[in-house]
């Protein structure tokens, strides 16, 4: 028998992992965590309401859950360089591309952020949330949530060399 | 417009289709004069979809396939629990094929409960006895009360007993021996609700599994968490689909 919520949550498990990986870094602890995610989805089931956006409470649920892991395991040094999993990329050498480069570097810059910058960056650029959407998975006001998302754009921009000069003429490609 | 009317905050709103209708006519406006704010605001589209590229290949990654499974584990078990309809029958589905529930000797119980293996009639009626929760007995329910409202009792009613105990008997099955079983609630009189599982065997009752739930609900029955050692217990011994009060009282009758 079909099960919609099952269904919803089987296809939304690329996003909670890519999410999951972000915040803790490990394709291991990523999984863990979205299993953990997954359990307590169901076992909160009867408390989702169906008028809302699934996805913003998957994510909200696995923000928490990570925030309790890592209020009980203090091993921040023990996580493993994105970089280093084997679905971190595919660069092949022959074409490595200044956008290839370019790609990495931004995920590098990404990861670098402060976590609560990170957070936005995820939810919104990457995942394509609402600003509303993301406060209440973060459980802070859109304010915040916007303040947040602009400093962060800008550190990436300073990263990056996306400045405020540089951005449109690079936007427009060409440049070698 | 002065370009410096728009804050950054509001450029960032702009190039991800949130600044509200009047500031964003206004921004065209400004953006239409301004090469500077053009590239103040290119930045926030740039880095937009910079990173949402950054992150694609992630999503490629394929899902381990125990995530997958779990997610179906978990809906096979709650297919099972949303039969309980809110008041007294509990129904629950035959599984023949698919053993979603985890083998009784794996199941994690929660704290609350304690799984009791067999609950004799002293057991369960007179907390004096020696035997506790404790001991381990497999045995047939020898109370007359108990035994009549098993043979009497359709599921979904229940019956009050003299002490102020209630059974109240919740499914009729055939399991997959093809013994006639009932799945029944008992309510002790200190409160502890039995969830409980007996069958005919040589014309009486015997007790194949029984959990204690620490805390009845406001309703009195058994908090679901308690069903999912039912629900192994079930799966495990072929359970067949509950008789239809007809099939019940039929199969009823024909034990006396």
């Amino acid at each position: 028998m079909s099960d919609k919520f099952a269904d919803d949550i089987i296809a939304f498990l690329p996003n909670l992992r890519r999410f999951a990986i972000s915040l803790c870094r490990s394709p291991d602890t990523a999984d863990d965590l979205v299993q953990i995610t997954v359990e307590r989805a169901f076992a909160a089931r009867a408390q989702f309401d169906p008028d809302t956006r699934l996805e913003a409470w998957l994510f909200r649920i696995l923000r928490n859950a990570w925030i309790d892991m890592t209020r009980r395991t203090k091993t921040r040094g023990t996580q493993i360089d994105i970089d280093d999993a084997p679905d971190a990329s595919t660069v092949d050498g022959t074409k490595v591309t200044e956008t290839a480069l370019m790609l990495q570097s931004a995920k590098a810059a990404i990861e670098t952020l402060p976590a609560d910058q990170r957070d936005v960056i995820m939810l919104i650029c990457v995942e394509e949330m609402s600003y509303k959407e993301a406060a209440g998975v973060l459980g802070t006001p859109i304010g915040t949530v916007m303040s947040r998302l602009a400093r962060a754009r800008i550190a990436i921009g300073e990263k990056l060399g996306i400045n405020r000069d540089t951005a449109r003429s690079s936007g427009s490609q060409g440049d070698s | 417009m002065q370009q410096s009317d728009f804050t950054d905050e509001e450029l960032m709103a702009y190039a991800d289709g949130e600044l509200p209708e009047d500031r964003a006519s206004a921004m065209d406006l400004a953006l239409a004069d301004s090469v500077e704010l053009a590239d103040r605001l290119a930045l926030f589209i740039e880095t937009r979809a910079v990173a949402k590229e950054a992150w694609e290949p992630a999503l490629h990654a394929p899902v381990p396939d125990h995530l997958v499974q779990r997610v179906r584990e978990l809906a096979a078990a709650d297919q099972k629990v949303q039969t309980v309809s809110d008041d007294t029958v509990v129904a629950f589905q035959p599984k023949p094929s698919a053993p979603a529930a985890p083998p009784l000797w794996k199941l994690p119980l929660a704290a609350s409960l304690a799984l009791a293996v067999g609950l004799g009639a002293g057991l369960m009626l007179s907390p004096n006895s020696s035997g506790g929760l404790g001991s381990i007995e497999i045995a047939a329910l020898t109370d007359a009360r108990i035994i009549a409202a098993l043979n009497t009792v359709p599921s979904g009613e229940d019956a009050l007993l003299t002490d102020g105990a209630r059974i109240a008997p919740i499914a009729t099955f055939f399991d997959g021996a093809q013994t006639l079983c009932r799945e029944f609630e008992f309510d002790r009189t200190d409160g502890m609700t039995i969830v409980s599982v007996a069958c005919q065997r040589g014309g009486q009752w015997d007790v194949q599994m029984a959990v204690a739930a620490a805390a009845a609900t406001d309703t009195g029955y058994a908090p679901a968490s308690s069903l999912d050692t039912l629900d192994a217990y079930l799966s495990a011994n072929n359970a067949g689909p509950p008789l239809d009060p007809s099939d019940e009282a039929a199969a009823l009758a024909a034990l006396r």
